[in-house]
């Protein structure tokens, strides 16, 4: 992952994916997309593939509430529900696309989950920012959907803590909105919960962010030494048959 | 015309699904054909979903002319797949099959050569067959590419009479282009419908003009056939492009671009490109806009006579 966001020939995506585009096949992750709303039918492909065969997997599908309002959203829960296809469309509702609030852009922000009535869908809303909960939800949600009761729209509310991107300072935003979501931020609360039911202690904590610095440092090394791809990997999976073109003249 | 897109499945081989467009009798096993929403998006989204797992999914858009809502697929999903990913995954199962073109009475909706936007993204394949046994060939070489295709079939050629299968070898997987005539005086270059329109015109340049044209359907627009076309027009001279799509940026622009730049030293005359005029395409102006014998036999007369 480290290489790949340097851009590196030993990423997973052998530097041709960035942050965007990272895959793998072990498990069974289909990559981010960068074009809002464009994974959505692609999900509902999948989920058809897997039904046809027979199988019990589920494709589980994340976008955030700004990509509600793509047409693709729509045909993909409107081709879901009819074949009654095994894919949850999981929503992380965090108030903001891009730089639009979503109250000004989306008249159903505040009852998200709704939507899913107009394609006849189960539909739940949970507390995006609680561990327990969010895990309880899809346990019980996957089981179903597993079972062949059809898709199921999901709308999990939370909070973009930073802008968009590196390059938005998300001056748009209250301060005390800010404020108020970053005391519900999800992983401290969750260390406390775990500290307060006795589950796991302080120095346990320490010793995980030690360890997991350390890999995190370990993968920055391991990308920062890494080898630019070649130029010929300009050409490389353009098509199947031509695996390497060469530098033009 | 409110017309269901049809999506239809059908498997015949071992981990195959495929997607055949089907317009007569049905075929067995509703889970393997089937009509689709009013979705060109979610259509070719879902395909592509489908054939990243493996399963040969072959996509009907009714005309053309409506594949553009799913443009955003075909350019920033189908044909980024492979590329993106690093081979982790791609869509190479997947085949979406339009018709296009003028077929009389179509007028700006249910006429369009689309192909030209196609060419333009470097991932996918686009393949036009001239008439039926091509149409069989070509298509099954589609279904096995590992590529993503678009096939877009002459929809005049529906309702002209059946072509007798002159031979087997066309089910050829080949998807180079084919030289239909050898010639000497002039290269005359085309794809799909156009042929028959260009096959015309050059019969008419042998028999009044005595010139001896050398035709060749391209039948893959992307990738390109160069060499073929290059090794033609340098023994030729002189290059006759025509296509239906409209004259600016269509694909004719690319193909003399390309002549041009490889053929400099050997022409004998400014290569003419025979088109659409660059208008929406008419509906009481058809017979005006679209390249007809005529005008290209005019092209050709042009060259030779430069």
């Amino acid at each position: 992952m480290m290489a790949e966001l340097m851009g590196k020939a030993t990423g997973c995506s052998k530097g041709k994916g960035g942050s965007m585009h990272m895959f793998s096949s072990e498990l069974n992750f289909m990559g981010g997309y960068a074009i809002v709303g464009g994974q959505m039918p692609i999900a509902a492909g999948i989920a058809l593939a897997v039904q046809y065969r027979g199988g019990d997997q589920v494709a589980l599908c994340f976008f955030g509430d700004g990509a509600v309002n793509e047409g693709e959203f729509h045909e993909a829960m409107n081709l879901a529900a009819i074949w009654k296809l095994p894919v949850i469309f999981f929503c992380e509702h965090n108030l903001y696309g891009m730089g639009a609030s979503s109250q000004e852009t989306l008249v159903m922000w505040d009852s998200l989950h709704e939507m899913a009535a107009a394609y006849g869908m189960a539909r739940y809303e949970v507390d995006g920012n609680d561990v327990i909960a969010v895990r309880s939800l899809m346990q019980k949600v996957n089981a179903e959907v597993r079972a062949g009761t059809g898709p199921a729209f999901i709308v999990a509310k939370t909070y973009r803590l930073r802008g968009h991107s590196v390059a938005d300072p998300a001056n748009y935003r209250p301060d005390a909105e800010v404020e108020y979501w970053m005391s519900r931020d999800p992983i401290p609360r969750f260390r406390d919960w775990l500290t307060e039911e006795g589950i796991a202690t302080v120095e346990d904590f320490e010793e995980i962010d030690a360890s997991v610095e350390e890999e995190v440092v370990q993968a920055a090394e391991f990308g920062e030494l890494s080898p630019w791809p070649a130029p010929e990997a300009l050409y490389e999976g353009v098509y199947a048959d031509r695996p390497t073109e060469g530098i033009p003249a | 015309m409110y017309v269901p897109h049809t999506f239809i499945e059908c498997k015949y081989g071992p981990e195959l699904v495929v997607t055949c467009t089907f317009r007569s009798s049905p075929v067995a096993g509703s889970n393997r054909v089937f009509n689709t929403p009013l979705s060109e998006q979610g259509i070719v989204g879902f395909g592509i979903g489908l054939a990243t797992q493996g399963s040969t999914a072959i996509a009907e858009i009714q005309f053309a002319d409506y594949i553009h809502p799913a443009f955003d697929q075909v350019v920033n999903e189908a044909a980024k797949y492979r590329y993106r990913s690093a081979s982790h995954y791609h869509c190479g199962p997947l085949t979406v099959r339009a018709p296009y073109g003028a077929v009389g009475h179509g007028g700006h909706y249910h006429s369009q050569s689309v192909e030209g936007f196609y060419a333009h993204v470097p991932g996918i394949k686009v393949v036009i067959p001239r008439g039926p046994s091509q149409a069989k060939g070509l298509l099954l070489a589609s279904i096995r590419d590992q590529n993503p295709v678009f096939f877009f079939e002459p929809k005049w050629l529906y309702q002209a009479a059946g072509e007798r299968h002159t031979q087997l070898a066309s089910l050829c997987t080949c998807m180079q282009s084919l030289s239909l005539s050898a010639g000497s005086d002039v290269t005359v270059l085309g794809y799909g419908s156009q042929i028959q329109i260009l096959r015309q015109a050059c019969e008419m340049a042998q028999s009044e003009l005595g010139v001896s044209c050398e035709l060749i359907d391209l039948r893959t627009i992307l990738p390109w056939d160069e060499d073929t076309v290059i090794q033609s027009v340098c023994k030729t001279g002189r290059l006759v492009v025509s296509h239906e799509a409209p004259l600016t940026a269509g694909f004719g622009a690319e193909l003399a671009a390309t002549v041009q730049a490889e053929c400099f030293n050997h022409l004998e005359a400014p290569i003419q490109r025979v088109c659409g005029w660059d208008t929406p395409f008419p509906l009481i102006f058809e017979p005006f806009y679209i390249p007809n014998k005529v005008r290209c036999f005019d092209a050709i007369r042009t060259v030779v006579d430069y």
